[in-house]
């Protein structure tokens, strides 16, 4: 494409430089964010975590997109979201470290299941695809209630085999609810090929079965995945009802830390994805586009370096949950005596 | 005080609190127009509209897996299961979701659902739509599990469970719809996690819940004319157990017969019993007797089905054995 081409695709959706640049802080902080957590979990001192790399165009364009009273509902990848979101990177460290000061889940559960009533993020689950079902009941209560609030739900190639994908786009479709569902096609459900999940060339062809909209994109492309979310978000907010976006993107890592890609994938394969990086993606539009220059690059890298570095220290220091704490929350409120309110 | 049937009350308890907060609205398969499948809902579409009576496509995991979201979105939804059978399709939900996400956020998120299913068996509909399956869920911590005998605690109890902050199971019998009982004329709550003294007696402990409630009394009404004073609790609430009223009864009675409408191995009977041994071993005079249903997934022939569920005879039986 030509620098003309890439000027107009930004500038067309009303982003300025400055988004662009923000943009592309936000995608080099998830990485540094991601490896630096993968290399905590390889010295033992964060369990187990599932890797966004090659992801990061996918999750922050389209959370960069969002209102601030969206409402998201997220899977266990979604750390480029988060950041986008403007969860501080201390907080994601202390997360990680299983922390007291964790406002996510102060040790309750697994790294990178960020949940967030201060961000609107929803609890993050772990069994695939439930997010589909909290996600429509999240945009029912904002109708209901009648807030102009749309809900996006991150998930997987995966997670479009599950019942509670069909079941949670049909009652989205069918209630008109104000839903973007955002499918991340990483092509790989751990070590299965989405060949082995759907039998339709772009899931994105599914989305008329439904009686909604659905949209392709590059999701290496993180213009491109702002413009169609944002186009969706349009939708849901004026009453349209939801739309599936299909991002097509690459896992550039493993599964989580616990998998080992070498016994399912062939390594020229994986050094060919490794071709399709979103962060050199934008790098090449910033250039065409004029808005590069080392400093920018350099300027990025430094900050989130120091970003990462301090949370990794402030993770370090803080007190692990306290063990008094271990049976508080189960129940929203402690019932005393019950006899007392009997008699 | 107005005599009502159960039917009545578990529709007034809605009603109530639907007229009461706004926030508070129903979604199942079969609320609208037909009025729930066991016509509990009727009538209500035309009162609340659609916004607030929703018929939902088919699809257990998500009715109840939407109320959750818009349960952590400020709403108090209350979701209905045509019965706790298809429950089953939205265990996932219950388990992994309702009960954890306050605790697995510390905090963060609250979960004020209320999920309404019936339960029990005696209408001949066989092995998939009569089982009692209230233990699967009042295993896991987080999850209330509520289950009336009377239209007075129906009223109550259901009023409790739509103003808590907690996901609340709430099982009807479908045995229980017609029976009518008292219920006040104002608004009032029963407490949940609160078991109740619903006959007094002297001599042996008879604890029960939901329609085996009634069959205790029943079987106390005989035991009583034979000259054995037995004492009914009716636990109301499976989580949190509220095991003190039984643990006083039985102190005083040293007897005590769990009569369960569920499997008998690993049953809930076996949990009430064991808590009694753990805190009142030195007053027992005699093994505690479980009276519960066979261990056969439900036979469909009237005759069979009736074999499968304790009946008031087979508790005066193991009473008369047990007292001897
Ligand atoms: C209900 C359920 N089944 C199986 C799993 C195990 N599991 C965890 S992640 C995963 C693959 C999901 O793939 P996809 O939806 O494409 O998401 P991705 O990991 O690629 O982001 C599986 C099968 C699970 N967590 N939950
Ligand atoms: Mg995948």
């Amino acid at each position: 494409m030509s620098a003309e081409n890439h000027i107009s695709r930004h500038e067309a959706l009303g982003l300025h430089g400055e988004d662009v640049h923000e943009l592309y802080y936000q995608m080099v902080l998830t990485r540094t964010v991601d490896d630096r957590l993968w290399n905590l979990n390889r010295q033992g001192k964060v369990l187990a975590f599932a890797s966004c790399l090659g992801q990061e165009a996918a999750q922050v364009g389209s959370a960069y997109a969002l209102a601030p009273d969206d409402w998201l509902a997220i899977s266990y990848r979604e750390h480029g979201v988060v950041i986008a979101r403007g969860m501080s990177v201390r907080d994601i460290f202390a997360y990680a470290y299983h922390r007291d000061n964790d406002p996510n889940t102060r040790g309750r559960q697994i790294p990178g299941h960020y949940g967030s009533q201060k961000l609107h993020i929803l609890t993050a689950s772990s069994p695939v695809g439930t997010q589909l079902a909290h996600g429509v009941g999240s945009a029912w209560a904002s109708v209901y209630e009648g807030k102009r609030e749309a809900t996006i739900i991150y998930f997987g190639d995966g997670a479009t085999s599950t019942g509670d994908f069909h079941a949670a786009a049909n009652f989205a479709a069918v209630h008109k609810l104000p839903v973007v569902f955002l499918c991340q096609n990483n092509e790989w459900a751990i070590s299965v090929p989405n060949t082995l999940q759907y039998a339709v060339k772009h899931l994105t062809e599914r989305a008329a079965g439904y009686g909604m909209m659905g949209t392709l994109v590059d999701g290496l492309d993180v213009i491109e995945v702002f413009g169609a979310t944002r186009a969706a978000l349009a939708r849901a907010y004026s009453g349209e009802g939801p739309t599936f976006v299909e991002a097509k993107c690459k896992r550039l890592r493993s599964h989580t830390t616990e998998d080992d890609d070498r016994r399912y994938r062939r390594r020229e394969d994986v050094e060919a994805d490794r071709a399709h990086d979103p962060l050199a993606n934008l790098e090449a539009y910033m250039k065409a586009a004029s808005l590069w220059d080392e400093g920018v690059a350099r300027q990025a890298g430094e900050k989130a370096a120091a970003e990462v570095e301090d949370a990794t220290q402030y993770a370090e220091a803080s007190p692990l949950p306290k063990p008094s704490e271990t049976l508080t929350h189960i129940f929203a409120e402690v019932k005393t005596d019950a006899h007392q309110n009997d008699d | 005080m107005t005599l009502i049937t159960y039917r009545d009350a578990v529709r007034d308890a809605l009603r109530e609190e639907m007229h009461r907060d706004p926030r508070v609205f129903i979604m199942g398969e079969e609320v609208g127009v037909w009025g729930g499948s066991y016509a509990v809902t009727q009538n209500m579409l035309r009162e609340f509209g659609d916004k607030r009576v929703r018929d939902t496509p088919i699809a257990e995991g998500i009715i109840v897996g939407a109320g959750i979201g818009a349960a952590m979105g400020g709403l108090r939804p209350v979701c209905e299961l045509m019965t706790v059978n298809f429950g089953l399709l939205a265990s996932d939900m219950l388990i992994n979701h309702a009960a954890k996400l306050h605790y697995m956020f510390a905090g963060q998120v609250k979960v004020p659902l209320v999920v309404r299913a019936v339960g029990g068996s005696g209408r001949q509909l066989a092995a998939t739509h009569s089982q009692s399956l209230e233990v699967l869920f009042a295993y896991i911590p987080g999850l209330k599990v509520v289950m009336p005998a009377t239209p007075y605690d129906a009223k109550g109890l259901l009023k409790a469970a739509i103003r808590d902050d907690d996901p609340v199971l709430y099982i009807e019998h479908s045995l229980l719809y017609p029976i009518k009982g008292e219920v006040p004329t104002g608004d009032y709550l029963v407490p949940i996690g609160a078991s109740d003294i619903k006959r007094e007696g002297k001599d042996v402990t008879i604890i029960a819940w939901s329609r085996m409630v009634h069959v205790a009394l029943q079987a106390a009404e005989i035991l009583g004319r034979e000259g054995i004073s037995a004492e009914v609790v009716d636990l109301r609430t499976l989580r949190p157990l509220d095991m003190e009223p039984v643990i006083r009864s039985f102190m005083k009675t040293n007897h005590a017969i769990v009569v369960e409408e569920d499997w008998r191995t690993f049953g809930i009977g076996a949990e009430v019993a064991v808590q009694i041994y753990e805190q009142a071993f030195g007053y027992l005079d005699a093994p505690i007797v479980r009276c519960a249903g066979a261990e056969v997934p439900m036979p469909y022939a009237k005759n069979l089905e009736a074999l499968a569920v304790p009946t008031a005879g087979d508790v005066v039986r193991a009473a008369k054995e047990l007292i001897g």
